[in-house]
This record gives C-alpha cells, sequence and structure tokens, in this order.
C-alpha cells in the first residue's frame, strides 16, 4: 500500500461540512430487516417469504437463503426449507474463495460490498434444522447425515473466520468458537434414536467436553440429562472407563442416580427456541490523527496503532490532532429473550422442564469479540483511504475534496448483517413415556414459572423409541 | 495521489467486470467424470459398485453355490447405511450394485422389499382385471438365497482451504437361511479437495 500523507486543515471545512449528512446515511442491514421479526412473530410465514424474495440478494444471499430456509421450516415447508438450506450451505463452501474486486471494493466503500459469508454459530445452526425437517419427513437416515455434518460445519466455518484474523490473540478468541457442547448433544441424540451407541457415546463424550471447555463462553453449565446419557450409554456399551474418567474429571457431570431399573417406554425430546437472537448494531467512533502519526513505517502499521488508539477509550492527547476520524464499526445489540423461558411438558401422569442448552446470543457476541480488532483495522484502512483521497482532491480543487469528503461519509456504514431470525437461546426438555400414544402437554412457562400458554400434541411413543420436537416462541 | 486512486478504481471495476457471468449448459457423456464440490458424485457410485461386484465375482463363493446347489445364487440387495456426513444417493448405489450383479451373469437379482410392494400390488390387480391365461399366480416368487448389507463410512480432513476426504464401502454377502457372510468386501475412494484462496 502507498504511504499516506497526514495533511493539514485543508480539509478540514469540508468535512465539517458534509459531517451533518452523517445522519442522512443508509439505514443497516438490521434496522432495515427487523421487521422479518414482527412478520415471524405474527406467524405470517407467507408475508415473510415475500418479504425475504422481493429483496435482492446480491452480496446478502447467504443470508436471504438462510433465512428463506428457516421460515419455510417453521412453515412446515420441510423439502422446500432443506432445498434452501442446501443452496445456502453450498453458496457458503463456495464463498471460502474471497473475491478480491470485493475486497479492493471494500477498502474505498465498506464490509457492505463483500459477499457475507455467514458466522460460524450461523452455519452450524443449518444441520440442526434440516435435522427436524428429515425428522418431519419420516427421514431419520438423512437426520443422522445431518447430525454428523452439525459439529463439521461449526469447525469447518471457524476455520474460515480465523484465516480471516490476523493477531495472535484474536485467533485464540476465534479457536474458542469451534466447538459446540449442545450440538455433540443433539447428535448423539439422533444417533442413539437409531440404535448407533458408538456414535452417541463418542458424541455425549465430546459434548460433555465442549460444555465444559466453553461454560465461560456460553454460561450455560452441561445439562443434567447429558450425564445420565453419558452412563447409561456409556455403561451399557462396554464404555465404562471413559465414563469414570469424565467423572473423576467433572463430577458435576454425573447427577445422582435415578432411582429403579429402565422402564419399558421411549422418550420425547424437546427442543426450545426461544427469542431472538442478539443482532449487530452500529457504532460511530472518532479516532483522532495525530501529528507524531508520520513515524508510522507503514499504512498498516498506521491502521493497527488507530486500532488501539480506538480499543485505549482516550479522549484528550498531550501532541496536536490534525483530524478526527469517523468510522462505523460494528457493535452487539441487545438480545430479545422473550416473554417464554422453558417448557413443562406434560403426559401419563409424568412431567419434565427444560434446562438451557446453548446461548446463541452470547455465540454471537463472542465471535463479534473474536473479529473486533480485525474489523477495527480493515476499518481504519479504509479511513485512511478515504482520508487520503479527501486530502488529495482538496489540494487541486476544493469542492473535488468536498464532494470526495461527501462520498467517504456517506458510504462508512457498519457491516451489521447477521440471521436476524435465530433464537436467543436454546433448551431441552425431555420425558419418558410408556409406549403407546400420548396426549403431550406443552406449557410454555416465563422465568417466575407461570403458563404463557399451553398445546397439545399427539405423540406415538414405543418402546426404546425416540420423538424429536422443535418449538419456537418469538416475543 | 489522486492519479493513483483513479488508477485504483478503475482496476476495481475491471475486476468486477470480469467477475461477471452468465449460465451456459452443455451436453456431456454420462460416463465423463465431473467433479464440482467434491462430495460424493455419480462416478463414485458407478466405481464403487463396480469394484465391488468385481471382488465379489472373483471369490469362490458363487461356484461353491452352483456345486452345493447346482443353479446360479439368487441375491437381493438390501440396506446400505449411509454413516458419512454426506447425503449420499444409496439408491442410485444399490442400482448400480444390483445392474453390475446382472450383467455379470452369474447371479440372479430379486427386487428389493420396496419393490416387491408395487410389484404385488400389480399382480393383485391381475386377479380381477387380467385374462386367465396371462395372470400370474401367487406364491411362484423366487426367494433369494443371500442378501448385500453394508454401510459407506468416510473421514474428512482439511486445513487452509485443502481437504481430504476418505470413503470406505463395506459391503457383506450373508446366506438368508444361516446368517454366515459368505463373502466380504470393500472399495476405498479419496479425493483432494483444494479451493481457491482468491478470485477476480
Amino acid at each position: 500500500m502507498t504511504r499516506l500523507r497526514p495533511v493539514g486543515a485543508g480539509a478540514r471545512a469540508a468535512g465539517l461540512a458534509v459531517a451533518v449528512l452523517t445522519a442522512a446515511g443508509c439505514a443497516t442491514y438490521v434496522a432495515s430487516n427487523l421487521e422479518l421479526r414482527d412478520m415471524l412473530a405474527a406467524r405470517d410465514w407467507q408475508v415473510a417469504l415475500d418479504r425475504i424474495d422481493a429483496r435482492e440478494g446480491g452480496r446478502d444471499r447467504l443470508l436471504e437463503l438462510l433465512q428463506r430456509g428457516h421460515v419455510l421450516h417453521y412453515a412446515g415447508r420441510f423439502e422446500e426449507s432443506n432445498a434452501a438450506f442446501q443452496q445456502a450451505e453450498d453458496l457458503a463452501a463456495e464463498l471460502y474463495t474471497r473475491s478480491i474486486s470485493q475486497a479492493a471494493a471494500s477498502l474505498i466503500v465498506n464490509d457492505l460490498t463483500v459477499d457475507y459469508r455467514g458466522k460460524p454459530f450461523e452455519l452450524a445452526m443449518v444441520p440442526f434444522y434440516r435435522a427436524f425437517n428429515y425428522l418431519a419427513m419420516g427421514d431419520p437416515d438423512a437426520a443422522q447425515v445431518e447430525a454428523r455434518k452439525a459439529t463439521l460445519a461449526l469447525a469447518e466455518a471457524v476455520e474460515a473466520t480465523i484465516r480471516e484474523i490476523q493477531r495472535p490473540e484474536d485467533r485464540e478468541a476465534a479457536r474458542k468458537l469451534q466447538d459446540s457442547g449442545f450440538l455433540h448433544w443433539f447428535s448423539g441424540l439422533l444417533f442413539e434414536s437409531e440404535g448407533a451407541a458408538n456414535d452417541a457415546f463418542v458424541a455425549y463424550r465430546n459434548a460433555a467436553r465442549a460444555y465444559l471447555a466453553g461454560a465461560s463462553l456460553t454460561g450455560i453449565a452441561p445439562p443434567a440429562e447429558l450425564g445420565r446419557d453419558l452412563e447409561r450409554v456409556g455403561l451399557a456399551f462396554g464404555f465404562r472407563d471413559e465414563v469414570e474418567e469424565l467423572r473423576a474429571t467433572a463430577p458435576a457431570l454425573f447427577p445422582a442416580p435415578t432411582a429403579g431399573p429402565r422402564q419399558p417406554g421411549g422418550e420425547v425430546v424437546v427442543v426450545l427456541e426461544s427469542g431472538w437472537v442478539a443482532p449487530r448494531d452500529q457504532v460511530m467512533l472518532n479516532v483522532p490523527i495525530l501529528d507524531i502519526d508520520r513515524r508510522y513505517g507503514s499504512d498498516d502499521d498506521w491502521a493497527w496503532g488507530l486500532v488501539d488508539r480506538a480499543s485505549s477509550g482516550r479522549s484528550s492527547y498531550d501532541v496536536d490532532i490534525e483530524y478526527w476520524l469517523t468510522v462505523a464499526v460494528p457493535t452487539m445489540g441487545k438480545p430479545d429473550p422473550g416473554p417464554v423461558t422453558s417448557v413443562r411438558l406434560s403426559a401419563a401422569g409424568a412431567s419434565a422442564e427444560s434446562l438451557p442448552a446453548d446461548d446463541l446470543s452470547r455465540r454471537a457476541a463472542a465471535t463479534l469479540e473474536a473479529e473486533r480488532g480485525q474489523i477495527l483495522f480493515k476499518t481504519f484502512v479504509r479511513a485512511l483511504v478515504k482520508y487520503a483521497a479527501t486530502q488529495a482532491a482538496a489540494n487541486e480543487d476544493e469542492t473535488a475534496g468536498l464532494l470526495v469528503n461527501l462520498f467517504g461519509v456517506l458510504t462508512e456504514r457498519a457491516d451489521t448483517r447477521c440471521w436476524l431470525t435465530l433464537p436467543d437461546r436454546l433448551s431441552v426438555a425431555r420425558l419418558p413415556l410408556p409406549p403407546g400414544r400420548h396426549e403431550l402437554r406443552i406449557d410454555y412457562l416465563d422465568r417466575a414459572g407461570n403458563t404463557v400458554h399451553a398445546e397439545t400434541e399427539t405423540v406415538d411413543v414405543t418402546d426404546g423409541g425416540w420423538v424429536f420436537l422443535n418449538r419456537r416462541t418469538f416475543s | 495521489m489522486p492519479h493513483s486512486i483513479a488508477r485504483f478504481a478503475v482496476a476495481v471495476i475491471a475486476l468486477i467486470a470480469i467477475a461477471g457471468c452468465s449460465t451456459t449448459v452443455t451436453r456431456v457423456p454420462t460416463d465423463e467424470t465431473i467433479d464440482l464440490s467434491g462430495r460424493w458424485n455419480d462416478t463414485d457410485s458407478q466405481q464403487a459398485a463396480g469394484a465391488l461386484v468385481d471382488q465379489s465375482m472373483a471369490t469362490p463363493w458363487v461356484d461353491n453355490h452352483l456345486m452345493e446347489h447346482g443353479s446360479k445364487p439368487t441375491v437381493i440387495v438390501g440396506t446400505l447405511r449411509n454413516k458419512t456426513p454426506e447425503h449420499i444417493a444409496v439408491k442410485t448405489l444399490v442400482a448400480d450394485l444390483e445392474r453390475s450383479f446382472i450383467n455379470s451373469g452369474r447371479v440372479t437379482v430379486v427386487a428389493s422389499a420396496e419393490e416387491r410392494d408395487e410389484i404385488r400390488g400389480e399382480r393383485e390387480d391381475q386377479q380381477t382385471y387380467a385374462s386367465d391365461d396371462t395372470v400370474k399366480a401367487w406364491g411362484r416368487e423366487q426367494g433369494a438365497d443371500y442378501m448385500l448389507i453394508g454401510e459407506i463410512n468416510s473421514q474428512f480432513d482439511q486445513e487452509n482451504g485443502k481437504e481430504v476426504k476418505y470413503y470406505q464401502v463395506d459391503a457383506y454377502l450373508v446366506d438368508l437361511e444361516t446368517n454366515v457372510k459368505v463373502w466380504t468386501g470393500f472399495t476405498k475412494i479419496k479425493k483432494f479437495v483444494g479451493r481457491s484462496k482468491y478470485k477476480p
């Protein structure tokens, strides 16, 4: 990159003249797509689909496909949902190859000129929904394929994210996103449901390790049911040593044994998806260019210097400030947990409540935290390019300088793209039931344990069989 | 500086123009190997079926059966369980296996459980609507001597956009009366999938 030259107050007036126009900048991705949530909350699936289809995918094509697959899933159009998700997975794989022209454009416009590639926790949810689609279509073998894909998809997406990150500390933070206790656990349940005990045990063991390692990231402790799964499958299929090893490492994983031998019957598993995932938001940062900035050997060093300056939060300096750079960077919005926090399942005189299993909003926040340094670096490289262009144009002609600055200001937008329709949290309820047909009552509970609403579902339980359901609550 | 920025902008526009594309469709021979994503495809299915049947025919179970029973063995292709993280059209592989067995001329292949239901429906229909001299009788189906079962497993390893995909198809021929495995075979497929890091 050409060494940029900090220049004086030439274009400062121009900058001030157009600063007022920043407020007129385009709305962020989140702001212009939030109405999709209202449509889902109203269960207007077709309206939501029309809304998704009406917007040209362009650089957001992946998001369009993800959200389309998601809405079709809730609409019960499982085959179409899988088709959209398959397209999304194909596109995500294709986008591993980065476009140089898009990268170049992002250096003079903003990061929205680059195709959205999806965040690891987002791409890892695709096999989850596809598995439920296949189960609903009566194809448990295909659901097993999705179970095997789930954790691979997460690891693959994290690897692609790490590739974009330069600083070792940021790469280390990204590596922590590489595993998901919930996805391993869910896969294990699907494996066990099809009699693949060995695969199930490995998945449960990986789930336990991932939950223990990721507790600080998600704030979710290993669910008590996972310990029972490990014990049941491990002891029944000859993995006693591994179970004892895990018990010694993490005794809290294994709750007190439940009374009595196993009764004939099957199990109902309900995954509750509640609320809305925390979206990305935009914040404007003002960072000074100081007269001592000429000491930087390269513009990359200068941009990293600005990253440190922005991260320090300092507002006063002992040296002369030549210029204030104003940049737009993404920040985390607040999650919307919604009124429902758990479910209670009741049938045949038995009942069970759900336990937290994953927190997608915290995963979203951890993802941004890992990417933040790199995003800031790119943002400041772009800001310096815009600054230099403004100065160069202003040196030739003040109006030209004004126009270049106007372009820079109006195009300065943070990349807040995200899969907006994902839930905030996942929790899992499990209810063992005797063989036969049951009217399963599902109570949706608020934080205080009061029923917000309830529904009944007819389930057919076979001896040793499993019934998997997922339910979504919105705001 | 303005000149270099102008050159940069022109270069960006040129790259964007190069990156533009349109849909083209070309007919290709069905036996031509075309790998796009690196996932299991029609070529893998044909290769695996051919290799398994070749292995099977090269072992003495067919001759042993002929000596013992005086007739060609009858095989039903059962379930091949897909234990990979890819959706594999197992039915295509089953069809390829059946075709390879039939074309070998040494084995009789009977319809699968799913196909039998359809055929029995037709036979039932004939009992009412077909003429006496063309109606097909019940109870004359040929029972299989052996069932081919198996599974497809895989191991994938990837780093920096490079991926090695290893598939193994294991197959077993099981005597339907005694549960004795008269033949086991396997075939492996290994692929290297490289993805470009950059494009224009």
